[in-house]
């Protein structure tokens, strides 16, 4: 018996010699030939009874001859040939069958001599000629998988002639030749069909260019029933949800899905695609089997019954394949997710194992950003954006931001908004903090999130992927927010310009005012930034403030404005609160917001300064040293007395209004939330809310009526103090006066002559004159600042009584706690009820203008 | 050091007074007796430089000037725990040491005499301060040291110092129990005269009134002297919190006075505080209080009559009311809940306000010593500046007018310099006080603006008072 080896050798040579008849030929056809051969030696016909009268010797000539008829120009193939041959003969085997094979060969070479035609197995070739790329390679790998078996055969039947059973179940490859060649029609149909299904155009179906279905080729199926060809047409629809899903998966066609979670897709497309041929061609094989069996044959029904299920996954493929083309990221994830609520549970595997094929580069993503903040999104896919020309400085507000349409469906925006977050605050660690620590338990977090990227999408967010992403946002939030309020104490820096910039310290605010008393009348253009800073220091250092972190006192700053012509220090002058490193991240945007809110603060400031100080103080050391005037101008600085007061509950009632009832109680409740804080993003949001509120309360930047009537309240209060300056002159040069006389009769007494000369008291009675008419005129002037504050008043009252704003109403009667102004303006007494609202915003509104014009 | 305030304690009262308010500043800022800091007191957040300074050593010393005819009082204070916090060069004592014999008058003359070696000490103390705000003055109106020579400090400290504010903590007589100074109503009506015309801000601790809150309130049955003092010194350091505490409002006295001052002369205030408890049954009633005081409460309380601290005696017409509320609120308040107290306040009209002008209760959120735990969880004060005052001055002039009808006592007033020609003194005083009531009462009136005061005579004026006023009539 042959060794293996030596049956190999043999086969090595028979194949050369194959290819020396036929000539150059596609491997499959030598393949198939040599297993004909191995066929023909082994059949019990052939090798008792050589198929050729002649003996091998006549046979090896004749083959020689026809070589070298057939290829005139060189002899190489016959003398190639030749050598085959001796090495054959070297070989020991049994000489009967060499004589069988010889003949063979001679009747191979006869046949190719005859016919040039290549094909034998004509299906085969037309195969292997038409597929394209990748599905011609499967097919040949399909093919050699199938001619490897036939060659098994050939090599068991070749080293096994001796002794073995001829009847051995051997297929008759020269029928299946012969099957093949006329091949029943039936079975070309199964066929065709079956090659439409991995979309290859048959004998009886072709493409469809413009549709890319499949029709039915009329030439070859003419002689088809209608039955048939209608299931073959209904058999081909398989094909063409094959072409629309390789369609897609094919990078090269332009409609595939984009990004690395388009290629993991694509990539589970293929799989998809490659299972579903190879169980096509197992049906090829079987039906050749099956054929060529001569059993039960496979038809077109059979195959109707076979396609439902792989048609139904194919259609699904391909439904899913269309609506993602030319995705990608969060869109694509989207697209599934949406699909993935089918009822079919073979759909919603489908969906699902896709889904999970996306999510995996996905969750890497994820990971990558949330544990060490980076993003590598060459296709800009990821959810979140980081905008490359946004510096440090700006990190926190603007670096960084979703995109929204890159948003799985299934990730809820507070989870994408703390996955943000997460990131944005490792950056910031690592680029404004510079802290490059990355946490205990990364590895086990990053862990936890790449290995569990499946759950990404789970309908209830309680997975172990979640639970790692809350935790890494957790505690990354922790981290900021124990470094911000740690170490760049947040919470204090907070607290200062809470303090200082909205005047919470009141006493700071008015030892300041004193220090600067002289610069801040001064005249624009006279003012310099270094005397007051100097004054400003010195105004801390008196100040409590000495016992105050000297961190936040250095950032406590007095800038000047360029003046306008005309404006004076208390319009120039403002505080102001520089933030450096991490923190001016976080608090710059915020920053002209207090700047807005600085000036009136610092306005009603000024006028309480007027007020008190120069106002009321001058009024309470003069009554006592005009005593003596009171006669004359008594009723007049009485009016004055009552006048002053009444704008001081008016001032003090705003100034009340504004520093407790709107800063002190919205800090209250920023405080309560910068306590309860768990990130720190909710600190500055608070912080946010804190300041829009106080913008609101402060009768800023709207120039509306309330702030005209507001104005106009200043404007008259800044005159009270210019007008009561001018009247204390009066007053006073009127008791130098006196005494100037009281004195000149008193040294008269002295001198002897008594009392004063006509002319003098003439002159005296003269310049008192003067003065009274002085008085009244200033008691007019007095009456007219008055009638105008008040006019401003109850307009203010007006618009606060009927604004929208509850906390403005109650302001309203708050300056009005006793209905005085309500009893003198009869438009106040209106009961303004929700009722009567409307209604009385018409009628007010013509009156305020009215009021304005007046 | 800014806006600080010099506290001088003149006569018995006055001193003692003044004790009872430096002890209590210390446990507040957590300075010991001897003045150093304490170890505990290391909360930055108050502002102890308004009434005390420090010495080189690290010592706190109260801007204090103790000045005494007698020395029976400043003894007890120099042999007390305390006698090493106050600078030893601010106690004056009169050398022959005779005190003023419950005199007006022997006050204001022996007050004269003393002037330079008192102002002496006063004004180093003035130059010692960066921008000295004002004088609080701690006296009673009814002796003789503190009446008469706090009148003569008085009227010298407006000459000398006429931008600086003088504001008087002055304990009236208690009306109830009969006197044993007969010249009493005397004394009275001579202070309240300085008072009318020298100070800026005079807030009136009324003994009627206290000893009747120690009644009534605190169920002590003979209430002594140092128990009517703790609610003395509890006034005064709460009345002070918000300058002591600064926070964004009320922080210096100009700012505690202006508000509520709306003329120069109606300027007596009264004080109210909410919820009083003696040490006694602080036991006993803390749990009660504890639960019950909320800022409505409070704000509530301070308006009811039984809990001010000075005894008006009934408004039969009903027509006096409120010209200006400040309320100090201290405690663990919801600001939230501060202007809803306000609103029902209005709502219920729990407050009558003149009819002449704009007024409403004014609120100060102030902060309290740490060192101090309190019984209540919120408490107030209220000072008030109310035409009812006006009726302590009635009952001085009564008690004048009776007197000096039968011209009793006036022997020892006229022995001294200011009563040595003629009793013009106590004319113009009784005018001046007189002119006061007036205008308490005419500030009862919605035509308040058209009040002038009419004087039986104006004094050291060229032209008569009829033509002067003829001339300011026809200008309004």
């Amino acid at each position: 018996m042959a060794n293996p080896g030596q049956a190999n050798q043999i086969m090595t040579i028979v194949k050369d010699m194959i290819i020396c008849i036929q000539g150059e030929q596609p491997p499959e056809v030598h393949e198939d030939t040599l297993a004909r051969a191995a066929c023909y030696i082994s059949n019990p016909q052939n090798s008792s009874y050589p198929s050729t009268p002649l003996n091998e010797r006549d046979c090896v000539q004749k083959i020689l001859r026809i070589l070298r008829s057939s290829d005139a120009t060189d002899n190489d193939v016959a003398s190639h040939f030749t050598i085959y041959y001796n090495k054959l003969a070297l070989l020991k085997i049994d000489p009967q069958l060499r004589h069988s094979l010889i003949g063979f060969l001679l009747a191979l070479a006869d046949k190719s001599l005859s016919s040039e035609t290549g094909p034998i197995s004509g299906s085969e070739t037309t195969l292997s000629g038409a597929s394209g790329d990748f599905l011609s390679r499967q097919v040949t790998s399909l093919h050699r998988s199938s001619s490897s078996h036939h060659n098994g055969f050939g090599q068991s039947s070749l080293g096994s002639t001796k002794g073995m059973s001829s009847t051995m179940a051997v297929p008759d490859y020269t029928d299946i030749l012969h099957a093949k060649k006329a091949l029943d029609p039936s079975q070309s149909m199964a066929l065709s069909a079956l090659n439409s299904f991995i979309g290859i155009p048959g004998k009886h179906l072709k493409k469809d260019f413009i549709t890319g279905s499949f029709k039915l080729d009329p030439l070859n199926t003419k002689a088809l029933s209608k039955a048939e060809t209608g299931m073959l047409l209904r058999l081909s629809e398989l094909g063409y949800y094959y072409d629309r899903v390789e369609k897609v998966a094919d990078v090269t066609t332009g409609f595939n899905p984009i990004g690395i979670m388009g290629q993991a897709l694509i990539c589970k497309l293929r799989a998809e695609l490659g299972a579903f041929r190879g169980e096509v061609s197992l049906l090829a094989d079987e039906l050749k089997a099956n054929s060529s069996s001569g059993k039960e044959k496979k038809g077109l029904l059979s195959l109707l019954s076979w396609y439902v299920k792989p048609l139904h996954r194919m259609q699904w493929l391909a439904k899913i394949a269309d609506k993602c083309q030319m995705m990608k990221g969060g869109e694509l994830a989207s697209t599934l997710y949406n699909m993935l609520d089918n009822g079919n549970p073979m759909v919603n595997n489908l969906v699902r194992e896709l889904l999970i094929a996306i999510c995996v580069p996905l969750g890497r993503m994820i990971s990558k950003w949330m544990l060490e903040g980076g993003i590598t999104d060459l296709h800009g896919e990821f959810f979140v954006e980081a905008l490359n020309d946004v510096g440090p400085d700006r990190l926190w507000h603007d670096k960084f931001r979703l995109r929204k349409s890159m948003l799985p469906k299934f990730m809820p925006l507070d989870l994408a908004d703390k996955i943000l977050k997460t990131g944005k605050s490792i950056n910031f660690l690592r680029e404004v903090c510079e802290m490059n620590d990355l946490g205990s338990n990364h590895d086990k977090l990053k862990d936890a999130m790449d290995k569990n990227s499946d759950q990404i999408f789970s309908y209830v967010q309680d997975t172990a992927w979640h639970a790692a992403v809350e935790m890494c946002y957790a505690q990354t939030s922790k981290h900021v927010l124990d470094i911000m309020v740690g170490p760049h104490k947040l919470l204090d820096h907070l607290y200062g310009m809470r303090r200082y910039l909205l005047l919470g310290q009141g006493d700071f605010v008015s030892i300041l005012i004193q220090h600067m008393k002289d610069e801040l009348e001064r005249k624009g253009t006279d003012i310099f930034a270094h005397d007051l800073s100097a004054m400003l220091d010195a105004a801390l250092r008196c100040e409590n403030a000495q016992h105050e972190d000297p961190e936040i006192l250095n950032h406590l700053d007095v800038v000047l404005q360029t003046p306008f012509p005309g404006e004076c220090g208390w319009d120039i002058i403002s505080l102001q609160y520089t933030v450096h490193g991490p923190l001016a991240t976080m608090l710059e945007p915020t920053m002209p917001t207090y700047k807005t809110i600085f000036r009136p603060l610092w306005r009603l400031k000024h006028i309480e300064f007027l007020l008190s100080i120069k106002i009321w103080k001058t009024q309470m050391c003069n009554a006592k040293k005009l005593r003596l005037l009171n006669p004359v101008i008594g009723r007049t600085t009485h009016r004055l007395h009552l006048f002053t007061s009444e704008i001081m509950h008016f001032i003090h009632q705003m100034q009340y209004y504004i520093l407790f009832e709107v800063i002190e109680c919205n800090w209250v409740e920023l405080k309560k939330k910068m306590v309860a804080a768990t990130a720190l993003d909710e600190i500055l949001e608070a912080h946010e809310q804190f300041l829009a509120n106080i913008k609101e309360g402060c009768f800023n930047g709207q120039n509306t009526d309330k702030e005209q009537y507001l104005d106009s309240v200043f404007e008259n209060i800044i005159a009270l103090e210019t007008w009561q300056s001018r009247f204390f002159r009066y007053c006073f040069q009127e008791l130098s006066a006196r005494e100037e006389v009281k004195k000149m009769v008193a040294e008269s007494e002295k001198k002897g002559r008594f009392g004063i000369t006509a002319e003098q008291k003439l002159q005296r009675d003269q310049d008192f004159k003067l003065f009274e008419q002085r008085v009244h005129l200033a008691r007019r002037n007095l009456e007219d600042i008055a009638g105008t504050y008040e006019k401003a008043v109850s307009g203010f009252l007006l618009t606060l009584n009927s604004h929208v704003n509850p906390n403005l109403q109650l302001f309203g009667t708050r300056l009005d706690f006793n209905e005085y102004y309500k009893k003198r303006d009869t438009n106040l007494l209106k009961p303004l009820t929700f009722e009567h609202l409307r209604q009385s915003m018409c009628t007010i509104r013509p009156m305020i203008h009215h009021l304005a014009k007046e | 050091m800014p806006s600080e305030i010099i506290t001088l304690q003149l006569g018995q009262c006055g001193n003692q007074i003044g004790f009872e308010f430096w002890k209590r500043l210390c446990l507040e800022h957590g300075i010991s007796p001897s003045g150093v800091l304490e170890d505990f007191a290391t909360e930055g957040l108050d502002r102890k430089d308004v009434f005390f300074y420090q010495a080189d050593d690290d010592h706190y010393i109260p801007r204090a000037v103790l000045l005494d005819l007698e020395p029976r009082v400043i003894n007890t204070i120099m042999g007390s725990a305390y006698s090493k916090l106050y600078n030893a060069e601010n106690v004056y004592l009169s050398k022959h040491g005779g005190g003023a014999g419950n005199n007006w008058a022997s006050g204001y003359s022996q007050g004269d005499k003393l002037q330079e070696e008192v102002f002496d000490i006063i004004d180093r103390e003035a130059d010692g301060s960066d921008s000295l705000e004002g004088f609080i003055l701690c006296h009673s109106i009814a002796g003789g040291t503190g009446s008469g020579m706090g009148s003569f400090i008085m009227e010298r400290l407006a000459d000398r110092f006429p931008k600086k504010l003088i504001q008087t903590f002055s304990v009236f007589p208690n009306q109830d129990e009969i006197s044993d100074v007969v010249v009493q109503p005397y004394n009275s009506l001579l202070t309240l005269r300085r008072l009318t015309s020298a100070a800026d801000s005079v807030v009136v601790l009324d003994n009627t009134a206290l000893n009747r809150i120690a009644c009534d309130r605190l169920h002590i049955q003979n209430p002594s002297f140092s128990q009517i003092n703790n609610l003395v010194s509890t006034i005064m350091s709460v009345s002070t919190t918000t300058l002591r505490y600064p926070s964004y409002m009320n922080n210096n006295l100009i700012g505690l006075m202006a508000p509520l001052i709306p003329t120069p002369q109606l300027h007596f205030l009264m004080t109210g505080y909410t919820p009083l408890t003696s040490d006694s049954d602080v036991n006993s009633l803390q749990t009660v209080n504890v639960r019950k005081t909320t800022v409505l409460d409070v704000m509530r309380r301070l308006l009811q009559p039984k809990n001010m601290m000075v005894s008006t005696g009934p408004d039969k017409t009903n027509h006096h009311c409120y010209i200006s509320i400040l309320n100090i609120i201290q405690g663990e308040v919801d600001p939230t809940q501060v202007h809803k107290s306000l609103q029902r306040i209005r709502d219920r009209k729990m407050a009558q306000f003149i009819p002449w002008g704009p007024t409403s209760i004014q609120v100060a959120l102030s902060r309290s010593s740490p060192y101090v735990q309190s019984n209540h969880r919120v408490s107030g004060l209220m000072l008030a500046n109310h035409t009812s005052i006006c009726s302590l001055f009635e009952r001085a002039l009564n008690q004048y007018d009776k007197l000096r009808k039968r011209g009793a006592f006036l022997d020892q007033f006229k022995r001294e310099d200011i009563f040595k020609d003629d009793l013009n003194e106590l004319d113009e005083s009784r005018e001046t006080v007189d002119c006061l009531v007036q205008e308490y009462e005419a500030a009862t009136r919605a035509n308040y603006l058209e009040f002038s005061v009419k004087r039986a005579s104006e004094q050291e004026d060229p032209r008569t008072p009829d033509d002067a006023k003829s001339v300011a009539g026809g200008s309004g």
